[in-house]
């Protein structure tokens, strides 16, 4: 049995949604909501101990690493592949990839959570909010979740957060003005965790990703937007969040 | 075959993870040394090649491939049948699982703690405005910061204890698993292996009250197994710095969220 759960068909939830839905791999749909700390909940933590969302559970077999186990989709499922053949696109691949991980992802979230998650998130009963806390195993994720919740970013941080932001735009338009996709002259495993980590900028950063400035980026989101398995994806979307999506696509004029 | 040639600095941490790898699967390769503590890492030249203005980098052909774990994962694809890496998909996901581990936990606090006590002070004998001027040079932003948090020595108790940690964390996980079977990922020495050693191997120094025959013997006896096989003597023995013992660049970044 392969079971994923999963949050929103974003950022890393969103990578192994699209990933499966590519290859055409049934799988058992778990709904995770993260905002209603599901992913602490004691039968949750008996699944994936570091309450991380999303996980992956094949025969058995559990995964917590999104980024990783789009490769072990890829090489395990019949399908499409979502890997490039030569070793060097290969490596491209995995470069970007580290790069949407631990440079463009987390700044781009640390910015959504202080004018969006956070405040909502906030409404809740402050004595839930600090119970939730307390049942985060990981140290690393509680500090991360405290900073979150209570918007505890100083200037320098959110401002740090959108120089890499605007760094990481410009650094990804460059690369798309040298080959169609992230590796190379192929969909691949690249596209889409970038995809997920930048699906709305359109919307959200107006300013700064658009026809005029980001040619290549809004041309290569036309044709990631275009393919079906990325509309099945957001059909699993419960909150707010897809309806980005579809803002989108009518702004790329795509609906 | 693409001729390889590899840009690197000391056989220590990032650097060392490569140099072994291409040894332990017989891959002749260029070196040449880059002076990271004269800041060559940031010639024009070298930033043309990466312009992350990091080492290692690996040149093949025509590309140039960054990032000590990915080119790993590039080598033992890119020239099959060394057995260093598992092939099917369950192995290769705990392959990258740990890499990822190994890259977000012990690169950066050994760094840090590493940096702290061992090349902080030597670079204090250094002329300092000579070296403000060299770090405000550095045309990266998050290099140029990095570099400027380790000249100064600039880390704050809580980082120390922070990567303190860390590694006392990453070190009980090895040990744990050490005491099943003989190699992290199993019964086969892989590329996992070289890339914790090149990451703990200067541990029972940096942090004798983590890693020591008695608070680690599996980890203590995974060291010098891996220790005394010929790869890895042969990059020591490319060590050209001869003090102090243990040398440490300044590091990729921790997580910025905590």
């Amino acid at each position: 049995m392969l079971e994923l759960y999963h949050w929103e068909p974003n950022a890393n939830s969103g990578k192994p949604i699209i990933a499966l839905k590519e290859k055409g791999v049934e799988f058992v749909s778990r709904y995770t909501d993260l905002l209603a700390w599901d992913q602490h909940k004691p039968e949750y933590l008996a699944i994936n101990p570091n309450g991380t969302i999303p996980t992956l559970v094949h025969d058995g077999f559990m995964m917590a690493e999104s980024s990783q186990m789009g490769e072990y989709i890829d090489s395990r499922f019949p399908g499409p592949p979502l890997r490039p053949k030569n070793p060097v696109e290969r490596w491209r691949m995995r470069w970007w990839t580290k790069f949407f991980d631990v440079y463009f992802g987390p700044s781009l979230s640390m910015i959504g959570w202080s004018i969006f998650v956070g405040p909502m998130v906030r409404q809740k009963d402050p004595e839930e909010l600090r119970r939730a806390i307390e049942r985060i195993p990981l140290a690393e994720r509680r500090i991360a979740w405290t900073k979150a919740i209570y918007n505890k970013f100083s200037e320098e941080e959110l401002a740090e957060s959108q120089r890499r932001v605007n760094n990481g735009i410009e650094l990804f338009e460059k690369a798309l003005e040298e080959r169609p996709y992230v590796a190379g002259e192929t969909y691949s495993l690249a596209d889409i965790n970038a995809f997920c980590m930048a699906y709305a900028m359109p919307v959200m950063r107006p300013e700064d990703v658009n026809e005029e400035k980001t040619p290549h980026i809004i041309d290569w989101l036309r044709r990631v937007y275009a393919r079906p398995a990325i509309m099945e994806s957001f059909k699993l979307g419960r909150t707010p969040l897809a309806e980005r999506a579809l803002e989108v696509m009518r702004k790329l004029g795509q609906s | 075959m693409a001729k390889l040639k590899l840009y690197h600095w000391e056989p220590v941490t990032e650097c060392a993870k490569v140099m072994i790898c291409l040894r332990e699967m017989e891959l002749d390769f260029a070196g040449e040394y880059v002076d990271i503590l004269e800041f060559k890492q940031y010639a024009k030249r070298f930033l043309k090649m990466n312009p992350a203005g990091q080492v290692p980098v690996l040149v093949y052909g025509r590309d140039a491939i960054s990032e000590s774990t990915l080119i790993n994962e590039f080598l033992v694809e890119a020239f099959p049948g060394k057995n260093l890496a598992p092939t099917d998909p369950k192995g290769w996901y705990e392959l990258q699982a740990w890499g990822k581990y190994l890259d977000y936990n012990l690169g950066p606090s050994v760094a840090t703690l590493g940096w702290h006590t061992t090349m902080a002070p030597m670079m204090r004998q250094r002329d300092p405005k000579k070296l403000r001027k060299a770090v405000d040079k550095i045309p990266i932003h998050e290099r140029r910061a990095a570099w400027s948090a380790a000249v100064g020595d600039a880390y704050t108790p809580e980082q120390l204890a922070d990567s303190r940690r860390k590694i006392e964390l990453a070190v009980k996980r090895m040990e744990g698993i050490l005491a099943d079977t003989p190699w992290l990922t199993g019964e086969d020495y892989t590329v996992i292996d070289i890339n914790a050693y090149a990451l703990t191997s200067s541990l029972p120094r940096l942090a004798p009250e983590i890693v020591s025959a008695k608070t680690s013997p599996k980890l203590m006896n995974w060291l010098d197994r891996i220790r005394s096989r010929p790869a890895v003597r042969e990059v020591e023995a490319m060590r050209t710095m001869e003090e102090p013992r243990d040398v440490y660049a300044p590091g990729p970044e921790h997580s910025r969220w905590g």
